[in-house]
């Protein structure tokens, strides 16, 4: 009926899999990846009003998604601690790395993703995992390129350590 | 230039360009330790990719599916697009070129404000009157009548109480209030046509939506609401 919201729908269709793709290297695990996705789709179209039209939709939805990945990983955390129970809080980080591990491909890679802190985790899924540039991802983000830069560099130094089990270093 | 690691990074994604990317690129071919630094670094990109990459073409689950096509969307938004997209009915075709003319000789002012026009200037309000006035009494935006040149687009209640109502006659675009006994234009814009010509789809003037977002009360009324408030002449319970 109208036009320009069956667009967005179908623009949103689009996305899907690169939204897929990014949840499951952020949360580990297909069920809970979808879950995000899930939850990222509906709150973009309860929230359409926000999303600026002229500027890009992909950029606003992993925005979305990662905002919310962000609260949700917080807030587990939280309930955790309140529980005080240090083991639960300890085992949220490698969550998704243990449901993963039977799925063979996966398991080394999730795990050394779910050992990065959120804030490289985020950066690693926008330009490695879904292939954005620098500039695409701070857009994401609301950063500066250098803070997208910098957060790279550490996630990349201890992702090679842990993927090859050394890290080339060089001497500048 | 000052060569870093993230430097060398950042060329691995392909991430750098112009100068840097030729001294980067010299510098690889006598330093095999560069070198050695960016092809792993290139590896661990390949790493990602390819185990990520089969996700990518998976068939999307139906619960993904169906939240995209069954979740409303929010209820601004819907009035936001009704708001931008009412005036690019047909009848602008029929209008198109006598309001084209009009316009291009700076007549409009005349034309709207002549005995017969839609407006009038009553102790510093300016009232519809006339063909407006009674598109604003009697159509019903739900249950568009396309006859005439004017047109409703969205009623709704205004924070003070009072129903409101858009419109759009020839290439002005406004919003009028239902007082006592007339309707009090609120906003009044011309609403140019994207392309330059009066047969294309036309945008909301800012000045209007602006004015719309600021008073309007909740969502736009429905078919049975809009019924209900014209029974009652408009008038604020």
């Amino acid at each position: 009926m109208d036009a320009s919201t069956e667009a967005v729908r179908n623009q949103m269709a689009a996305l899907l899999p690169r939204l897929r793709r990014f949840a499951l290297s952020l949360a580990g695990d297909r069920a809970d990846a979808d879950d995000l996705v899930q939850d990222t789709v509906e709150r973009a179209l309860r929230n359409l009003h926000q999303w600026q039209q002229g500027t890009r939709l992909d950029s606003w939805m992993f925005r979305i998604a990662q905002n919310l990945w962000i609260d949700q990983t917080r807030a587990r955390r939280v309930r955790a601690v309140v529980a005080h129970d240090p083991e639960a809080a300890e085992k949220i980080a490698t969550d998704g790395a243990r449901d993963a591990e039977a799925r063979l491909a996966f398991a080394d890679t999730v795990k050394a993703l779910a050992e990065l802190p959120e804030d490289q985790r985020v950066v690693v899924s926008l330009v490695l995992v879904d292939g954005m540039s620098y500039r695409e991802a701070a857009d994401v983000l609301n950063v500066p390129m250098g803070t997208v830069t910098s957060r790279l560099a550490r996630a990349r130094t201890a992702l090679a350590a842990r993927v090859f089990g050394h890290a080339e270093a060089v001497d500048l | 230039m000052n060569l870093t690691e993230e430097k060398l990074m950042a060329y691995a994604d392909g991430d750098i360009s112009g100068d840097e990317l030729h001294a980067i690129e010299a510098a690889l071919k006598t330093r095999p330790d560069l070198a050695a630094f960016v092809e792993q670094q290139r590896a661990l990109r390949r790493h990602f990719e390819t185990r990520f990459a089969s996700l990518a073409d998976e068939e999307i689950p139906d619960r993904l599916l169906n939240a995209l096509a069954r979740t409303p969307v929010s209820p601004r938004w819907r009035w936001q697009q009704r708001l931008a997209h009412w005036t690019s009915r047909p009848f602008l075709l029929r209008t198109a070129m006598p309001a084209a003319a009009a316009l291009a000789c700076g007549l409009v002012v005349g034309v709207v404000f002549a005995p017969q026009g839609s407006f009038r200037v009553d102790r510093g309000t300016m009232l519809a009157q006339g063909a407006l006035s009674a598109a604003l009494d009697t159509q019903l935006a739900s249950a568009q009548q396309a006859s005439g040149d004017i047109r409703v687009g969205i009623s709704f209640k205004a924070k003070d109480g009072r129903y409101c109502r858009t419109f759009s006659e020839a290439s002005l675009a406004g919003v009028a209030c239902r007082d006592a006994n007339s309707w009090a234009v609120a906003a009044l814009a011309s609403a140019p046509s994207e392309s330059g010509t009066y047969h294309m789809a036309s945008a909301m003037p800012d000045a209007v939506r602006d004015t719309v977002e600021k008073m309007i009360v909740g969502e736009p009324l429905d078919a049975a609401e809009e019924m209900s408030a014209r029974a009652q002449n408009w008038r604020a319970r």
